[in-house]
């Protein structure tokens, strides 16, 4: 299959520019904040002090080289930079974060999936009906309540009122809350999808030639439908990432989200430098997957 | 369907209208100190919060924010978006593969991540959540704006203009334009609503700027704790339902204006 080949080859090629645009991008944002980085780091900012810290962290060489030391840094040694709040490298703190992010995150895709992919499923079944319209008002009211919200009050009910869950340290909350919108989404893809294909010739002689109705709904219109739903899937894995930014504020996860969210409060640049291009990094591996995914179950895709 | 979003909305903006009207309060005046955390009652319909505002106040003025933040950000996304789109559809050659690639690459990041980037540059105010989720919202305008007039360019009606000897600027502006206004209006709305979620969510972070700013994600921001949970549970309904039922709103009016039944 060269055309298939073909096909990796050109993404892999936008996989690395889009990793190389991205990390250039990341490093150029925090030379764009205002104020000298230098001031941030000293208490008595005397000018012998400051061309000193400048040219510790290698500010007083040209943009370009910095870019490439930053590179080499980030590459070789692994090394992102101090935080200025905390002191400690960057690195560490990532490196004890991230797992929570991804550990959420794939949690909630489970659950996103599962409910969006049902929820979806069963309003293209029971299409023009009353069931359809409640599976699509839940869609409707999915993407549009806040999921800082939604956790507060999943918090106020299961953990304090019912007191079914702990608080803190527990995964089931703050994934099911995170999945809502992506589930959401799914579900409405889903439908969309599954609907069109149930519309079209080849499931009337599905139907024609006896097949029963759930043959022709999951092996026929579900076998449409797969690539459309993957690549959603794709989108809203990277769109969960995001998502996480709130959710572990609220559920008080120790993940890279929260990370991110009070080191830009904190004005903490090396810390949000840090945070993004690790979540960049997910968020565009993520979609290479999903990309390739959607072109192995459509062969519609592979026709030059 | 999209009635009922509008009748949503005219009681949000009505609220965000008549807030001197509703509420007898200073939105940031803590004149309540003795009765902080007190529950819903005649005079105060929304109960008190921690440091004596009244709820009721804060929310009315919190419409005033959010809504303003809001349809700034969405104004400045939808007119330098579709400025965007038409020129790459009308002018192709680099310039549309440039702008394509830059969408898609974009497109690909959520708007939240998107929003705190913009925001590390900018310092933490009401307008700079309005710019960062304008810039959030920008690529899917473009790309939206680009795929319209591509395919109104298809049409009989621009090669008849053509003819007549319409240069670019002409079939742009004068003949295409009008009709994407149906999904202008579309795109428009349902950018509205994710706006409303996520202007909330980055004040939600902290990130509009002083706490004392009546917005409703900033309000949420200041009852999040446990202990408010626990002693005051109705504090953090009202911002919640505010939040929820606009974006409905804005997502029922463009469904309704994009699905035609």
């Amino acid at each position: 299959m060269p055309a298939m080949a073909r096909y990796l080859i050109r993404r892999t090629v936008a996989l690395v520019a889009a990793l190389f645009v991205s990390s250039v991008a990341t490093f150029l944002l925090v030379r764009m904040v205002p104020g000298d980085p230098a001031r941030l780091r000293v208490k008595n900012p005397t000018p012998t002090n400051l061309a000193a810290i400048n040219h510790r962290l290698g500010l007083d060489r040209p943009v370009p080289v910095q870019y490439v030391l930053f590179l080499k840094n980030a590459l070789g040694a692994g090394s992102l930079g101090e935080s200025i709040v905390t002191g400690r490298e960057v690195k560490e703190d990532l490196a004890r974060t991230w797992p929570a992010t991804v550990k959420l995150a794939l949690a909630a895709m489970a659950i996103a999936t599962v409910s969006g992919v049902g929820l979806g499923l069963f309003g293209a079944r029971h299409a023009g009906t009353w069931k359809d319209t409640v599976a699509s008002a839940i869609s409707l009211v999915g993407i549009s309540v806040p999921v800082f919200w939604l956790g507060m009050l999943a918090i106020l009910v299961f953990c304090l009122w019912l007191g079914w869950l702990p608080v803190s340290d527990h995964l089931l909350l703050p994934a099911a809350v995170l999945a809502t919108i992506p589930a959401a989404f799914l579900a409405r893809v889903t439908r969309t999808t599954v609907g069109a294909a149930l519309r079209k010739d080849f499931i009337r002689t599905a139907r024609a030639k006896g097949c029963h109705e759930p043959t022709v709904l999951y092996r026929h219109a579900g076998r449409v439908a797969c690539g459309p739903v993957v690549n959603m899937a794709g989108v809203q894995f990277g769109y969960l990432l995001g998502g996480a930014v709130l959710t572990e504020t609220v559920f008080a996860w120790p993940g890279i989200g929260r990370y991110l969210a009070s080191a830009v409060l904190a004005r903490d640049y090396p810390a949000v430098q840090g945070a993004l291009l690790v979540l960049v990094t997910l968020v565009i591996a993520v979609n290479f997957v999903a990309d390739v995914g959607h072109h192995v179950l459509d062969p519609r895709l592979r026709q030059p | 369907m999209k009635w009922i979003g509008a009748g949503m909305l005219l009681v949000v903006v009505g609220l965000a209208m008549f807030a001197p009207l509703l509420a007898r309060h200073e939105p940031t005046a803590q004149p309540y100190r003795h009765l902080a955390w007190s529950a819903p009652s005649r005079r105060h319909p929304l109960g008190v919060d921690a440091v004596g505002r009244d709820v009721l106040t804060r929310l009315a003025y919190g419409a005033r924010t959010t809504l303003g933040i809001a349809l700034g950000a969405t104004a400045l996304a939808v007119v330098g978006g579709t400025m965007l789109g038409a020129a790459a559809a009308t002018w192709r050659g680099w310039f549309e593969t440039v702008v394509v690639y830059g969408t898609d690459f974009l497109l690909a990041f959520p708007t939240m991540l998107l929003g705190l980037v913009v925001l590390t540059v900018l310092t933490p105010s009401p307008a700079s959540v309005a710019v960062a989720v304008a810039v959030a919202s920008l690529p899917a305008v473009i790309r939206q704006v680009r795929a319209a007039y591509r395919s109104e360019q298809a049409k009989a009606y621009v090669t008849a203009a053509r003819a007549c000897g319409a240069g670019r600027w002409r079939v742009a502006v004068v003949e295409i334009l009008p009709n994407c206004g149906p999904v202008l209006g579309g795109l428009t709305t349902l950018t509205l609503g994710s706006a409303v979620l996520e202007a909330a969510g980055l004040a939600f972070l902290g990130l509009a700027g002083q706490p004392d700013v009546p917005e409703w994600g900033a309000m949420l921001r200041e009852e999040r704790s446990l202990h408010v949970l626990q002693t005051a549970p109705w504090l953090v309904v009202a911002p919640g339902v505010a939040i929820a039922w606009t974006v409905l709103a804005f997502h029922l009016i463009s469904d309704g204006l994009t699905t035609r039944e």
